[in-house]
């Protein structure tokens, strides 16, 4: 089952190649994204009934863990297959794009989606390497996809930055499996990450520390953790917005399990402090360094950008802090930031190709101009800064009540100061641009329906999670918390 | 051949790989830049045959025969290729001079033999030399990315990097399991690829292929 999983994007990208009349296209896009979300489905009902997915082709494994984040994939996934189809009719009507192309577009989107659920169905280190640098050579070309100036400058930024980050985490992977040959023998069942957490306690600490530096700037490069995460606001800013949004909603949140894997490894070996100071301090860097560049921002896609650098770290102080508390906030926090953040991606795509500008100062009047484009977008907004009763503010108070109560006061008080002045830089551009009068020229009204029933569900994902979160989904966080770190509060 | 002649025979080889990545940093002309790069792949290929035949591994074999296919021949000939497409011949001047550049990468050499970590390096390695010289072959590689302003000069960096860490796996565990290499080998492949046409395309949009151009997105 999981192996279709892989098979389906993989023969809609091929497919995709052979059409060239977009009806075809959007058709075969549809398709793709509803058989994947029935296959997540499935899988997530097998793997939280206890019954683990492991082939004995021994490549692939799906425990709690992956499976959460693979649920998480399928359902942006599927957000972002029926917003595309809106978006991408729209830029081929205002003539940004030739309808000729848009087949390697849909293309490369299948082969990016493929490239994420082999990132999260693996359980070779190395394998789950080469998946996450797929990832950054399939999206290279979508972030380009406009092949202006200002893409592909972006596009050559990430494509160089990732890779070259991303070859620190393999040499960590190296030394990880060198350190491991002497304990478990050669060949690729030593990379696999069941054996390598068996084995941790016999290997030596140093190179354990050693390994997981490299992986821990390898993907944190790659998970957009300050410093490396230059590449991040532009390739997420000259995205095609869809595209963003899976940048931000999921690939950040694949390259984290990684980091993830890498981190159960080495507290099996040494204990958890090593692996969680580092975390909780790459994390706050992240939110500390995002703060500035929220307040001084010209272009709402690189405010949202900016934002996916507070989350991710917020996400991995919570990991760092640990403890039941804090890692079932951890988790809750990366579904809630999954879908508020695709959900501001698209309503950054509907305003600008409305307002034809990512300028923050020239985007007035969005409410006025296009009702549910500006209700996602205020509502949005509202609930990403984490404001109650919104489901991020479930998950940022969970971490920090933890954070409390482990007595970790200094990263707390760091943690929601950075928390509250982000909400204050985001919520004071939003306003701007959601109230007021819309420039003269500007057509009103006339939304796409199906854009709009999209963002309007999403919507009410949010406030659903942060009122009530539902008995069974609590029951799989509790799953995936067990399987990262249970213990302790 | 005897184990004492396999082992000179790696060092000297070891010793020649060494002095690729000092070629390409003393050079500006890129159609060197891109054979000396084939070289040392030719070379990686020598190391890994000789490695096959003291193992007597198929594996190592196959590995040793794709690292010929897709890095001696695949590669250099696409960048040659991009190079003669774009019709550029020299590296635009760059941040610090070749003189400059050579003895930062002399001392880099230094500092990575010093601080290889002793762990790395224990007895049991057959073929010590190779890690402190992969790990030169990573720090000149992002040496190149970092002070090279032509796109193409970065993507021989990361070749270079590359090149490193295939050499640190090899000089420790003898390579990583094969659908691991496999993998890898399928990365560079389609990167090598997409950035060829990512070149292609900043040359069309920029009229060159500079990347000190390609610096408006900020803030």
């Amino acid at each position: 089952m999981e192996l279709l999983l892989l098979i389906i994007p993989l023969t809609v990208a091929l497919l995709c190649t052979i059409f060239k009349e977009r009806k075809i296209l959007e058709v075969l896009n549809l398709l793709g994204a509803t058989l994947c979300l029935i296959i997540v489905f499935f899988i997530s009902r097998q793997v939280f009934a206890n019954e683990y997915v492991n082939r004995e082709w021994g490549l692939f494994y799906i425990d709690p863990l992956s499976a959460f984040v693979i649920l998480i994939i399928g359902l942006v996934g599927f957000a972002t297959a029926i917003y595309n189809i809106g978006y991408i009719r729209r830029d081929i009507l205002n003539g940004v794009i030739k309808e000729e192309r848009i087949k390697w577009y849909y293309f490369w989107y299948y082969i990016f989606i493929f490239s994420m659920f082999l990132v999260v169905t693996t359980r070779n280190m190395g394998v789950m390497w080469v998946a996450i640098e797929a990832t950054t050579l399939a999206s290279a070309l979508l972030v380009a996809f406009y092949n202006n100036k200002h893409s592909l400058e972006a596009a050559w930024k990430y494509i160089i930055i990732c890779t070259v980050g991303i070859i620190f985490a393999l040499f960590g992977t190296f030394i990880l499996y060198y350190a491991a040959v002497p304990i478990t023998g050669e060949g690729s069942q030593t990379l696999n990450w069941i054996n390598l957490m068996g084995a941790a306690g016999k290997i030596d600490p140093k190179l354990l520390k050693l390994g997981f530096i490299f992986i821990l700037v390898g993907y944190g490069t790659k998970a957009g953790l300050a410093p490396m995460h230059t590449w991040l606001p532009d390739a997420h800013s000259q995205a095609p917005s869809p595209v963003s949004a899976v940048l931000s909603g999921v690939l950040l949140n694949c390259a984290l399990y990684a980091i993830i894997r890498s981190h159960l490894i080495i507290s099996k070996g040494i204990g958890i402090e090593y692996s969680s100071n580092l975390l909780i301090i790459f994390g706050l860097i992240s939110m500390a360094v995002a703060l500035p560049f929220v307040f001084v921002q010209y272009d709402f896609k690189r405010l949202l950008a900016y934002s996916s650098v507070e989350h991710i770290g917020i996400i991995a102080v919570a990991i760092g802090l640990g403890g039941r508390m804090a890692v079932y906030g951890a988790m809750l926090h990366m579904f809630n930031h999954a879908i508020n953040k695709s959900l501001l991606f698209f309503v950054a795509g509907n305003i600008t190709q409305r307002y034809r500008t990512k300028k923050i100062a020239r985007i007035i009047g969005v409410l006025k101009a296009m009702p549910i484009t500006g209700i996602a977008l205020l509502f949005g907004a509202f609930a990403i800064t984490g404001l109650p009763p919104f489901s991020i503010f479930i998950s940022e108070f969970t971490i920090l009540s933890s954070g409390f109560s482990q007595g970790r006061y200094i990263v707390s008080v760091i943690f929601l100061i950075l928390v509250t002045l982000i909400f204050a830089g985001i919520m004071y551009f939003v306003v701007k641009m959601a109230f007021g009068e819309p420039p003269a020229k500007l057509a009103l009204g006339g939304e796409n329906f199906l854009t709009g029933a999209l963002l309007l569900v999403m919507l009410t994902v949010l406030i659903l999670f942060g009122v009530w979160i539902p008995p069974f989904f609590d029951q799989m966080l509790n799953q995936v918390v067990g399987v990262v770190g249970g213990g302790g509060i | 051949m005897s184990l004492e002649l396999i082992k000179q025979i790696m060092d000297i080889l070891i010793g020649l790989i060494l002095v690729t990545p000092f070629l390409v940093i003393g050079s500006r002309r890129l159609v060197f830049c891109v054979k000396i790069i084939a070289l040392q792949a030719v070379l990686l290929t020598a190391v890994s045959m000789l490695m096959a035949f003291y193992t007597q591994e198929a594996e190592i074999y196959m590995v040793a025969g794709l690292t010929f296919i897709i890095k001696v021949l695949f590669i250099p000939y696409l960048l040659y290729w991009v190079i003669k497409k774009i019709k550029v011949k020299k590296d635009t001047m760059d941040f610090i001079g070749t003189k400059t550049s050579l003895i930062l990468a002399g001392m880099l050499v230094i500092l990575s033999f010093t601080i290889t970590p002793q762990a790395l390096s224990k007895g049991d390695i057959m073929f010590g030399n190779s890690i402190p010289v992969a790990i030169s072959l990573l720090f000149l590689g992002l040496f190149e990315i970092i002070t090279r302003k032509q796109a193409l000069m970065q993507v021989i960096g990361i070749l270079m990097m590359e090149n490193g860490l295939y050499l640190v796996g090899v000089g420790t565990t003898y390579g990583m399991p094969l659908v691991v290499e496999l993998g890898i080998f399928l990365d560079i492949f389609v990167g090598a690829l997409i950035m060829g046409v990512l070149t292609f395309q900043i040359n069309r949009t920029f009229d060159s292929i500079d990347t000190n151009q390609l610096k408006n997105l900020k803030g």
